[in-house]
């Protein structure tokens, strides 16, 4: 046996080394903290109401992938042309790059993909799963329940009284903000899809509310909330209806207006009407209940087009009489300091004509009184189940007004309910893991640059014309320049900084992802550090 | 015709010189980052990279640490591997010289002798290179931009032969920056000369193995001593290289340059490009009838004692012109040359001299003073300095 010191010097090797690899030595042991690659949530996704993929197909956008972008934008978005237009896009607020330089222009982008995919959209299922699904109402919910239940194989029939769906985005939306041509390819793409439309038919009317309960194995209910809501003063009778303007426009008429108008509404009917009526060649008011400060969000863009285009407002009024002098309707309004109307702020007002704009509510008639207290319905807000088996409630309907995005989760939401009842499984709302705060982003990594802006009519040329779109969006060229600003927060997107930073090697690469090997992996932290985007968490091994 | 007759002259300034020794070198792997008065050497050699003109990787990194850390490893993976500096560079740089050291990484790297900061200063001064060393590395200083071509060439050459990293010295400006004729050998000769590069424990993937591997007490030193052994090695093949590099290319070079100091009483000892305006000096005083020579050290480590006491042994006395300082002591070389005389035979006495730091320049006239000066001093000063204004 060699003794222990025996080598000679001149029998050493050149250089120190070991005799075998280095995988001999697993040094993971050493590692007290670990990292863990973890996708997170956006703030932007966070803040959707339908929780849009909006990371992740604007990482597909950057890469070119154009189809895997629209992809992904439909799994929480079935109508990425609509609310590309519509949205009020409450994503872009708390955007972590608006604390750098300036938000994302995620609604652009998501038109982009949108119009990019909107004659490629609309495959049957690959599987019919034989149930029966009815929904009660064409609009936006029952248009976005239909999709989603559709594409998980079920048999979808919507009913709608009007002959076309959309509801009110079909006869009220104006043609400049949301063409009908848009509209016309989403419900094309649900008829390719196979859900089957019964037009003209009134549930309640035409087929009984029983006998579709009858027949299908459940029911959806999103009907909206198109009723008219008016304040009752003295003389409303004797105005003119806004809802009615609107549908007329949109089907083509161009009626008279001119002079000063008024409109009385109190949310985003109002400020269109005002629009249309500016583009009659009218001088409108409207007359809105609450102070400017108030105006909700969603509201605040067609506000501002409607400032710019020159329509004047009378905040925080309400009317309280209405009469008819020499061909002028006289309304009396005052102060309304939103409980109670100020005492002595009574004025009178002269307009050529007062349209009346509030918002819509819904009409519940056709249903039994087992799933309705005092004219509201009774329904979970997310899963939309009622008291009644098999009997759900989608959209306005339950929620009242509310923003295209907000309607298109709750079709979304319901029709995820509606599928696990359908299988017999219980309905679990979906979970968001954690949101990646603005500190998680190394910005070194992200050049300053300013947000894209999007091609739009001068207000000029806005009131011009009833038809024209008046945002006319990106280009792919300018959608790729906005898109490659994002940061892709908590959105491992295969960048390969750990990858390249791992001063061990122990960050493998592996079908085009990181993966730790955790056999080799000191927990150095390094991957952690230069993550430009929070995905890799640093965790305990254990507890001490 | 002979291959030599088909060397091209052409006027280059020193950091080209460099880079067409490395490219007569078939460097394989560079790394250099930038910083003057080096620039322009990793300039040209990324020009040539880019070009094709020579067949190498130009790997660009963020600091000189990372520089050398690449060509180590590249030296180590069997690839002829090439970095510069200077100044800053070099001392940033300081950990990994001695871990070319000791992993027997066979690197060449040129040094452009800068002045250390602060003041900031980017002129010539040899501290830099001096500072490091007993990092392990071979350090040759430089006297032309000829001498700097030929020397990158033998660099290469010694470096491989012992498994010692090298260092190449030569002045900021006085050589980096300015223009000399300069011989170009054919490629040939130069690949007959310096044959393709190999490594014994060069790293292998069907053999993987870590370099750099830990050594306990009962080893350690014994790697200490190979190095060692490996640097009085590189002494005796310097001397072969030249010997061989004289034969193929015409031109001698030696540990030390000896120059007029046949019949010499006094000897001015220097390195660096100093020695040129030393010897206009001593030409001078020659004339005057004053017996006096210059002994210019070429090869600093592996330190020549034998030749250095061969050629000051029994003169009456020495001055040792360092453009360099170690403070709290003296001049570099001096020490350098004390320590090797002590002990020998007929040793005489040597005086310290300072001169021409961070650049100043160093005149005939300042050379002529300090040998009045040592001639008339009775006892020999640790640091006498030349020309500060006090």
């Amino acid at each position: 046996m060699a003794k222990k010191y025996d080598f000679k010097a001149s029998e050493l090797p050149i250089s120190p080394m070991t005799l075998t690899t280095t995988l001999e030595n697993p040094t993971g042991g050493w590692r007290s903290f670990k990292p863990v690659i973890k996708n997170k949530t956006a703030p932007c996704t966070a803040t959707c109401p339908t929780k849009v993929l909006i990371p992740h197909f604007i990482d597909s956008l950057v890469k070119g992938d154009l189809d895997m972008a629209a992809n992904l934008l439909h799994r929480n978005n079935p109508f990425p042309s609509i609310t590309g237009r519509l949205c009020h896009a409450p994503c872009e607020l708390p955007c972590n790059r608006g604390k750098y330089d300036e938000p994302i222009s995620i609604k652009q982008l998501e038109r982009f993909v949108g119009d990019y995919y909107l004659d490629k959209k609309g495959k049957p299922p690959r599987r019919e799963t034989g149930k029966r699904v009815a929904i009660v109402g064409g609009g936006l919910a029952g248009m976005a329940a239909a999709y989603y239940l559709r594409s998980k194989g079920h048999e979808v029939v919507i009913y709608d009284r009007n002959p076309n769906l959309g509801g009110y985005l079909r006869y009220y939306v104006p043609e400049y903000r949301l063409p009908l041509a848009v509209l016309d390819a989403e419900v094309g793409a649900l008829e390719r899809m196979g859900v089957k439309f019964v037009l003209n038919t009134e549930v309640g009317k035409d087929i009984g509310f029983e006998e579709l309960k009858e027949k299908y194995d459940a029911v959806i209910l999103a009907h909206g909330s198109s009723a008219p809501a008016n304040p009752d003063f003295p003389g409303v009778e004797l105005l003119k209806s806004g809802w009615d303007l609107m549908k007329e426009v949109r089907e083509g008429a161009r009626p008279k207006v001119s002079g000063k108008v008024a409109v009385l509404g109190n949310g985003y009917t109002a400020f269109e009407v005002a629009r249309v009526l500016r583009r009659l060649g009218a001088d409108p008011f409207v007359i809105y209940p609450t102070a400017k400060i108030r105006i909700p969000f969603s509201d605040r863009e067609i506000f501002t087009l409607a400032e710019e285009e020159g329509v004047k407002f009378f905040f925080a009024k309400v009317p309280l009489k209405a009469e008819r002098r020499n061909g002028k309707v006289i309304l009396t309004v005052a102060e309304w300091d939103g409980k109670d109307i100020v005492p002595a702020t009574e004025r009178e007002m002269e307009f050529e004509e007062v349209f009346l704009a509030y918002e819509g509510t819904a009409d519940h008639g056709f249903l039994p009184d087992t799933i309705r207290t005092d004219g509201t319905l009774k329904a979970d807000r997310r899963s939309g189940e009622t008291p009644l088996e098999g009997v759900f409630v989608a959209g306005e309907s339950v929620s009242g007004p509310s923003p295209v995005v907000n309607v298109i989760y709750s079709g979304r939401s319901v029709a995820a309910a509606v599928d696990a009842y359908l299988r017999g499984r219980t309905y679990t709302p979906e979970s968001m893991p954690e949101v990646v705060g603005y500190e998680r982003i190394v910005t070194d990594y992200f050049p300053k640059a300013p947000r894209v802006p999007e091609m739009r009519l001068s207000p000029t040329e806005r009131i011009h014309s009833l038809t024209r779109e008046e945002v006319l969006g990106y280009t792919q060229e300018l959608a790729m320049k906005e898109a490659e600003r994002c940061f892709n927060c908590g959105f491992c997107n295969a960048c390969g900084n750990c990858y390249v930073f791992c001063p061990d090697y122990t960050i493998k690469w592996v079908h085009g992802r990181p993966k730790v090997d955790y056999e080799y992996c000191k927990g150095c932290g390094v991957c952690s550090e230069e993550c430009p985007r929070g995905v890799i968490d640093m965790v305990k091994e254990r507890e001490f | 015709m002979k291959l030599i007759e088909k060397s091209q002259y052409t006027v280059l300034k020193g950091n080209y010189a460099v880079a067409h020794g490395v490219r007569l070198a078939r460097v394989e792997v560079i790394s250099a980052y930038p910083i003057t008065p080096q620039t322009t050497i990793a300039e040209k050699l990324a020009d040539m990279t880019a070009t094709g003109e020579l067949k190498a990787r130009f790997i660009t990194v963020e600091s000189e640490h990372s520089a050398i850390s690449a060509v180590i490893a590249s030296s180590l993976a069997g690839a002829r591997s090439f970095t510069a500096t200077a100044s800053q560079g070099l001392a940033l740089m300081h950990e990994m010289l001695h871990w070319a050291t000791g992993a027997r990484a066979p690197v060449v790297m040129v040094n452009v002798n800068r002045a250390l900061a602060p003041s900031w200063n980017i002129w010539t001064e040899q501290t830099d290179s001096l500072a490091q060393r007993d990092t392990g590395w071979i350090q040759i200083y430089n006297e032309s931009n000829q001498e700097v071509l030929d020397t990158t060439i033998l660099a290469f050459k010694i470096a491989e032969r012992v498994y010692l990293p090298t260092m190449v010295v030569l002045d900021a400006f006085i050589l980096s920056h300015t223009s000399e004729p300069v011989e170009i050998y054919p490629q040939e000769l130069v690949d007959e000369f310096l044959p393709p590069y190999e490594h014994p424990n060069a790293i292998n993937f069907d053999d993987p193995r870590a370099i750099g591997a830990f050594a306990r007490p009962e080893y350690y030193m014994e790697f200490r001593y190979n190095i060692q052994k490996a640097h009085e090695e590189a002494l005796r093949v310097f001397k072969e290289e030249t010997e061989l590099f004289a034969d193929m290319f015409g031109r001698k070079y030696d540990t030390v340059e000896e120059f007029m100091l046949d019949d010499a009483d006094y000897v001015l000892v220097l390195a660096g490009s100093t020695a040129t305006t030393a010897k206009y000096a001593v030409a001078q005083l020659r004339e005057r009838g004053e017996k006096v020579g210059i002994m210019r050290i070429k090869l600093f480590r592996p330190f020549p004692v034998e030749d250095v006491r061969r050629v000051l042994s029994g003169r009456k006395k020495v001055a040792v012109i360092d453009r360099n300082v170690s403070f709290g002591h003296s001049g570099i070389f001096y020490m350098e040359t004390r320590a090797a005389m002590y002990g020998a035979k007929d040793r005489p006495p040597i005086f310290g001299y300072v001169a021409g730091l961070g650049g100043r320049d160093v005149r005939p006239q300042d050379i002529i003073d300090i040998y009045e000066d040592m001639k008339r001093r009775e006892e020999p000063e640790n640091i006498i300095w030349k020309g500060v204004r006090v």
